[in-house]
């Protein structure tokens, strides 16, 4: 086991203070003290060459969990180890074989080119020069940035930026990665090399790797396993595509239709998510697949024809909408899919 | 010694940055020397007034020379990276320190002497043309001894200095905006410290409670060893002060960063 977190809790303290002059002024005698429980109770297991997805909307504790399991932060209770180590004792021995990507916070020097930062990096993890050089060559190449190590970071696009982050975080062949959001506001093509990229790094070095995302894409397209988490904890675990098993189960039909039909007519044969003109989304039980369907093929004036699941997002999003028990979320997709 | 590569880097980046902004670190000479004339003026009167011809135990010769040395001495010390420690801590950007197997406090100080040693070789440059100047002018003596125990008084002041505006950083984990706070206490330890006026001026009782404080020891000693106001036996004793101070500042850095680094939140991203 490569990571074992044991009912980790961390919470902040802030303030509040109302609109206004008057309460600012007041703020200044006493002001109320707050509690966040940002990360309540949680505790899984990692095995190692596992690649997971950790999924939750914003605020929901997914960084604070990583900065956890980097050493960044204290927990307030509870317990984690990270490669053997607790994290944040901030052992060498520990710091020299993992690393941790913000998306949203460089740690390159923004005057200097990439190599520069490469080279300091290079100098904090020991590396010698041959494993140096073989390394840079390798991650330059696979990332397709060679010609861009000259060139003064603060000139690079997000996406060239975000790749040499990729690398400096990797130079010392870390066995586990922490990457937070590393394909944020990248565009399409930038976010498909990087996936590819993490995905071939998984595959051929045995690296474990823990990656929080937004987008739905790099989840589903490198983790075989996700990890969902809401205001603090834990709501799934498990296959991706199986979140949608934890609700009603439901399929989509997609119809092109040659002569426009009334709506109401549409909805006798299942819940109408979407309409255009010669275009129309159903949403019908899957028990009931095989009879709506032929009732629609028979009854609609039909020109293609399409059975689909559920997208995974719909039942995510179901999860972060109720929050912390599957039970209750269920309980709310039956109520929206009748 | 491999391991002492990363700091060498430091000190490297360090020096870079200093040399990148040497025109910044040369205007900003040009603005010390405002605040001497200034001084100079201030003490070309006091002494016309005095019948004495003594002040404080100073003549107006002394007095000059060690207005000029202490502009020039303070600026040498000077620090400047608490702002960016704060901003660090502020931003987040310490995380990064954590995860790496690099030390804050080391890469703190060899960066810090990497920016040192540049604006040392040109403060030095500019010392000794003040120092010809005021041997030729004012008529003062300069020993060869003198002037090497001062290099070693001052890189330990330096040292000292660091010390102590280290420590003082560490209050960015206690207080979010902590900029003017250090500009406050900079004000209060160049008056401690002796960099504007010689301390005699402050009166007996503030020299005695000042004694007992590790602030004379970055500028107004110094400046004491070079100019002859100090015997062999008070030198040796301030160096032996320094070198004590620089262990006590140690522990306290050591122990306030401790206690601090609990706290940080590691806002953002």
């Amino acid at each position: 086991m490569i990571i074992d977190v044991n009912t980790l809790s961390k919470s902040f303290e802030y303030y509040k203070k109302e609109l206004g002059l008057k309460n600012s002024v007041r703020n200044l005698f006493h002001r109320q003290k707050l509690t966040k429980k940002a990360v309540d109770q949680i505790s899984f297991q990692i095995e190692p060459g596992e690649m997971v997805g950790f999924l939750g909307p914003n605020g929901a504790g997914k960084t604070t969990t990583l900065k956890m399991l980097s050493g960044i932060l204290h927990p307030d209770s509870g317990k984690a180890s990270v490669l053997g180590f607790t994290p944040w004792e901030r052992k060498k021995a520990f710091k020299m074989q993992f690393a941790i990507v913000m998306g949203q916070k460089a740690q390159l020097w923004w005057d200097l080119p990439a190599n520069e930062s490469l080279y300091l990096n290079k100098c904090i993890y020991e590396i010698d020069d041959k494993a140096y050089a073989a390394t840079l060559a390798e991650m330059t190449e696979l990332l397709d940035v060679k010609s861009l190590l000259n060139v003064q970071v603060r000139r690079l696009s997000l996406g060239e930026r975000m790749k040499m982050e990729l690398i400096a975080a990797l130079i010392h062949k870390p066995r586990l990665i922490f990457l937070d959001e590393p394909t944020i506001g990248l565009d399409l093509i930038s976010q498909r090399k990087i996936r590819e990229f993490l995905k071939y790094y998984n595959q051929e070095k045995h690296a474990t790797i823990l990656l929080t995302s937004h987008y739905m894409g790099d989840v589903e397209d490198l983790c075989r396993r996700s990890i969902i988490i809401n205001q603090g904890r834990i709501v799934y675990d498990g296959d991706l595509q199986g979140v949608n098993g934890l609700f009603a189960e439901r399929k989509l039909i997609k119809l092109q239709l040659s002569d426009a039909v009334q709506p109401a007519d549409l909805a006798a044969f299942g819940t109408v998510r979407e309409r255009a003109e010669l275009s129309a989304t159903l949403e019908v039980p899957r028990m009931e697949l095989k009879e709506r369907a032929k009732a629609i093929l028979d009854h609609l004036p039909v020109l293609d024809f399409n059975i689909e699941d559920v997208p995974v997002e719909e039942g995510i999003a179901l999860l972060y909408q109720k929050g912390s028990e599957p039970a209750e979320a269920q309980e709310h997709a039956h109520a929206l899919a009748g | 010694m491999r391991w002492l590569a990363k700091y060498r880097k430091a000190f490297e980046l360090g020096f870079e940055t200093a040399l990148e902004y040497r025109l910044n670190f040369l205007l900003s000479l040009v603005s010390a020397v405002y605040p001497i004339l200034i001084q100079t003026f201030l003490w070309t009167a006091i002494f016309q007034g005095s019948a004495s011809g003594e002040v404080y135990g100073y003549t107006y010769r002394q007095m000059i020379a060690y207005t000029f040395l202490a502009g020039l001495v303070a600026r040498i010390v000077r620090t400047g990276f608490e702002h960016e420690i704060m901003n660090d801590v502020k931003s987040g950007k310490y995380s990064q320190f954590l995860v790496q197997p690099l030390g804050y406090f080391p890469y703190r100080i060899a960066s810090f002497y990497g920016q040192k040693l540049p604006h040392f070789g040109m403060i030095l440059g500019i010392m000794a043309v003040v120092l010809a100047g005021l041997s030729l002018f004012f008529g003062l003596t300069l020993e060869l001894g003198r002037v090497l125990l001062f290099l070693v008084s001052l890189i330990l002041a330096v040292t000292l200095n660091f010390l102590i505006f280290y420590s003082f950083s560490a209050m960015s984990f206690w207080i979010v905006e902590v900029g003017f706070l250090f500009s406050g206490i900079r004000i209060v330890t160049i008056l401690l410290s002796g960099g504007i006026f010689p301390l005699e001026v402050f009166g007996e009782r503030f020299v005695q409670l000042n004694n007992l404080l590790p602030f004379k020891y970055t500028v107004s000693y110094p400046i004491n060893v070079l100019n002859g106001r100090l015997g062999a036996a008070e030198i040796g004793w301030g160096l032996l002060m320094q070198c004590l101070w620089i262990a006590v500042a140690l522990v306290i850095a050591n122990g306030l960063w401790r206690v601090g680094g609990r706290r940080y939140v590691a806002v953002g991203g």
